[in-house]
């Protein structure tokens, strides 16, 4: 419902704006294939150096593959009970509803260098191990309040006599949720995968302290790396990333399409 | 403690079990837990610890070794949070947390019987006490991008009082409180001013003119922060650790470093040993290799800092590097434990009246 | 609630018939036949719907949360560490100390400044994702999570190197004659970074709300005489309000416990919550008045949202949040 004039200018501005949104990502990017050994922009020359060098540090590679095991994890966990959540809070209406929705929220306020060390010192305290599952956990309560939050939005969209008019037909709860609902709130939870994944992917302030030696995420591996040597292997490690989530968007693309994904028409 | 008669049948048993599962055989005591945990740095101290010295000690004794990566402080917070329970054995810390997690009955002392190597460890460098000791030596000085300076016409400094350089208007960066350098300053500040670390206030006024003239436009809260600032000639001049001055240069980025005549500090990161750690003896046997002549030499070359290790060979690539065994007894030892005692003070101090004002 | 019109039913039969039928909502005008609230779930339903989230919740997060509260309360010296005795000194300082309530306004006002930067940025953005072709979508949302992808101290250098003196927007001003003083170090570049990393959320979050909007509702403003303009306002945009809400909620919340992205472009002077916690948690070792630095942030955002769910979602726009 948006005429073609407003159309061709609401074009313009999203174009400038995802250029200024992808302008750090562009120069990481462009540094990565700096032929220099240390962090000077503009690359005084271009080389693959960097990701040679990349394939050389196991403990990177590593880092990755822990990163998205936790992330997929987190994920499907944040999601999965975001959306039991969100059902209960926007479908029923009970006492203190509005006072557990803010509950919710709250972990997105929270600092997470301090959560991370209100965790550590809590898991240590009950004398419960410091292991993987410490950063699942961390990660999950982290990004639940958006999973609450995008499958909350998604479903005020959807009417609930829809499921009300299938019940009234014959189909029992579950199956009237599942048939009527689910696949209509589907970009929410779509929205709530994607981010928790990133999120939890990204995630570095908690996780420096609950990381395990062998469980060490990326973003607290670079971290750690950067604090201790300033050059250009990082910028290769973080355009690896851009360019694997871009393949994995153009994969979605030509698979499922990424609007109808999000569930845009 | 066990008695000596207890010890010797326990060794005498761990070495005979050795010899039969025909494992290495253990150089110092065999008497250990056969595990340990160091919680230290990334980069390219990982680096070494991994590919180099880990294998060799392990080779050597026996003891898996676990690397637990993070920095001194996020380190440091563990080690304190987990203090009913630990589960780091050795905590590779810095002069900071060294004094501080001391001041509070973190650390263990170490064992001479144990930690052989004690002795031939330069003096500056073990810790008064017994608890701990120092792992390499680096100095805290100035750095500058030397290629910035030349194009301004400005000679390399070799005073403290040039960063007050007028020319340096704008160009002069330190780093924000939370980094040990400018900790170290101020107490350096105060001593050039002639007082003492009981009071920093001399120190403070001093770095708050440099600030008032308008050199001192830029703090950065972590290293590579300014490590950036410098290499993009956003900076001139810093205040900085010798070893990362010169990691940079190696690098080829168009950085130096420069010993004030004053009096560069003398800066030390420290092995200790957790008290109640889960295997505190191989902890012991851990710390005597990692002071050892060969483990030496691999951090010193790793890091770019003077081994604690007199017996160590220095090589001559690394030698304009370091601080040299000459000039080591001139730089200027901070009385730590005065400035952990006033931390908090001096962190007020620096936020309020040195970042503060523009 | 929208009342359910007889295509919907004649959809929901065909579904009750067992056929599956994603796709989008069904067609509801925002007629004025009173809104059926469907009947409330047994209490049994709700509380298992509830009970995994909320355990997980209750032990992982408020425990831990009710430690830091405990340890806000605990007193701390250099030299004993923490004692373990009742004190409120540390809410008294921040409290009653001006140096501490400014960088208090300054965080909230920080979070403000970002959320709104989000929504001016992101809202056309998503308006246009609802319009722009398929292929253009894919670059779109690639571009807006981009930033997400990349570890928050790699892609903050990144701007560093862009905002910094000598940066690029400095060369490129310089080309144009302009002398501006460099954005670095300033509010400005941190709303940028923040506005920049947590737009995303606000996109998603309103796309999701807009894509919801029967597309009935505005074709039947229209067809009543409404500008193209007057339906974006008085339809649209108040149909799009939760996916708004929320984004901003999002944004807020994030913007005001976030550390990097202030330390880093805002320099030194620019202290926010967040710094405070980390220094005295990790440099000077002060747990407690962390703590209670952390507790008070959370405390005032909880308020902020709690004071919004009534505000907004209970106000005049209530029908559309239920």
């Amino acid at each position: 419902m948006i005429p073609a004039a407003a159309r061709r200018w609401l074009g313009a501005f999203t174009f400038l704006a995802c250029l200024c949104a992808v302008a750090p990502v562009l120069v990481i990017v462009i540094e990565s294939f700096t032929s220099a050994n240390y962090v000077a922009f503009p690359p005084p020359g271009l080389s693959v150096k960097w990701y040679l060098e990349t394939i050389k540090r196991p403990e990177f590679v590593d880092s990755m593959i822990v990163s998205l095991a936790v992330a997929l994890g987190t994920s499907a966990a944040s999601t999965a009970l975001g959306t039991l959540t969100a059902i209960a809070l926007v479908r029923h209406s009970f006492r203190g509803r509005r006072m557990l929705q803010s509950l919710f929220a709250m972990p997105l306020s929270l600092p997470g260098l301090i959560f991370g060390l209100a965790l550590l010192q809590f898991i240590t305290l009950r004398n419960l191990p410091v292991n993987g599952w410490a950063i699942l956990v961390a990660h999950v309560v982290i990004t639940m309040p958006f999973a609450i939050r995008f499958v909350s939005v998604a479903l005020l969209g959807v009417s609930p006599s829809l499921e009300l008019a299938a019940r009234s037909l014959g189909a029992s709860p579950w199956r009237a949720f599942r048939l009527v609902t689910l696949p209509l709130i589907r970009p929410g939870i779509v929205a709530s995968l994607v981010f928790a994944f990133i999120l939890s992917f990204d995630e570095v302030a908690a996780s420096l302290f609950v990381s395990t030696p062998t469980a060490m995420t990326l973003p607290v591996r670079i971290y750690v790396y950067i604090d201790q040597n300033y050059d250009p292997l990082i910028t290769a490690i973080s355009s690896v990333l851009v360019f694997a989530a871009a393949a994995a968007l153009a994969v979605i693309e030509k698979t499922v399409g990424m609007g109808r994904l999000f569930g845009l028409k | 403690m066990p008695s000596p008669s207890n010890g010797s049948i326990r060794a005498a048993l761990l070495l005979a079990l050795a010899l039969a599962a025909q494992g290495p055989a253990p150089a110092a005591a065999a008497d250990h837990e056969g595990e340990v945990v160091l919680a230290g740095y990334g980069g390219t101290i990982e680096q070494f610890m991994r590919n180099d010295i880990i294998p060799a000690f392990q080779k050597k004794t026996g003891i898996k070794v676990t690397l637990v990566v993070g920095t001194a402080f996020t380190n440091y917070a563990k080690v304190v949070a987990a203090r009913n329970r630990p589960n780091i054995d050795i905590y590779w810390s810095n002069e900071l947390t060294h004094v501080a997690g001391k001041q509070q009955g973190l650390y263990e002392k170490l064992d001479p019987a144990v930690v052989t190597h004690l002795p031939d460890v330069l003096e500056v460098a073990r810790d008064p006490d017994g608890i701990g000791v120092g792992s390499y030596i680096l100095a805290t000085g100035i750095v500058y991008n030397s290629q910035a300076l030349k194009e301004a016409g400005i000679a390399a400094p070799t005073s403290w009082n040039d960063l007050w350089d007028p020319r340096l208007k704008g160009k002069v960066s330190l780093y924000s409180f939370g980094v040990a350098y400018s900790q170290d300053l101020v107490a350096l500040m105060t001593r050039l001013a002639g007082g003492s670390e009981k009071d920093a206030r001399p120190g403070i006024d001093k770095i708050k003119t440099l600030r008032q003239s308008g050199n001192l436009a830029q703090f950065a809260s972590s290293p590579a922060e300014l490590d950036n600032s410098l290499v993009q000639g956003q900076s001139w001049m810093s205040v900085n650790g010798s070893a990362r001055a010169y990691m940079l240069k190696e690098q080829g980025a168009p950085i130096d470093f420069a010993y004030p005549k004053e009096g560069a500090g003398y800066f030390t990161n420290y092995f200790d040993v957790v008290k109640n750690a889960p295997h505190p003896k191989a902890a012991q046997v851990f710390v005597d290799y990692l002071i050892s002549p060969e483990a030496q030499l691999l951090i010193a070359k790793g890091t770019v800092a003077a081994p604690v290790n007199r017996k160590v060979q220095v090589p001559e690539a690394l030698k304009g590097q370091i601080p040299s065994p000459e000039q080591i007894p001139s730089m200027v030892r901070i009385d730590r434990a005065e400035m952990n005692r006033q931390l908090d003070q001096w962190a007020a101090m620096w936020e309020r009246e040195i970042e503060a004002g523009r | 609630m929208r009342a359910a019109s007889p295509a919907a039913a004649a959809v929901a039969a065909r579904i009750g018939a067992s056929a599956p039928r994603p796709g989008g909502p069904a067609p509801a005008p925002a007629a004025a036949a009173p809104l059926p609230r469907p009947p409330r779930m047994r209490r049994p339903v709700v509380l298992l719907l509830l009970l995994p989230a909320t355990a997980l919740f209750a032990v992982f997060f408020l425990m831990p949360l009710a430690v830091l509260a405990l340890n806000s309360f605990y007193d701390y010296s250099r030299m004993a560490g923490i004692i373990e005795t009742f004190t409120p000194r540390h809410y008294q300082a921040i409290l009653g100390d001006l140096y501490y309530l400014e960088i208090l306004g300054r965080t909230l006002r920080l979070a403000l400044l970002s959320a709104l930067a989000a929504l001016a940025l992101g809202y056309p953005i998503a308006l246009y994702l609802t319009v722009a072709p398929p292929a253009q979508r894919a670059w779109i949302i690639l571009a807006v999570l981009s930033p997400l992808l990349v570890s928050v101290i790699v892609r903050t250098f990144g701007w560093l190197i862009i905002l910094g003196p000598n940066g690029l927007v400095d060369a490129a001003l310089g080309t144009v004659g302009l002398d501006v003083p460099p954005l670095l170090h300033t509010e400005t570049a941190v709303v940028i970074g923040l506005a920049n990393v947590l737009m995303p959320f606000l996109v998603l979050s309103v796309a999701t709300s807009l894509q919801a909007i029967d597309p009935a509702v505005p074709l039947a403003a229209a067809t009543l005489g409404a500008s193209p303009l007057r339906v974006f306002l008085s339809v649209t945009l108040p149909l799009s309000l939760p996916g708004v809400v929320s984004g901003l909620l999002i944004v807020f919340s994030l913007a005001s416990s976030s550390f990097v992205t202030p330390s880093l472009l805002g320099g030194a002077n620019y202290k926010v919550l967040s710094t405070m916690i980390y220094q005295q948690a990790l440099v000077l070792q002060n747990w407690p008045f962390a703590a209670a630095f952390a507790v008070t942030l959370v405390l005032i955002v909880f308020l902020v949202l709690f004071v919004q769910t009534r505000a907004i979602e209970g106000g005049k726009y209530k029908v559309v949040f239920h």
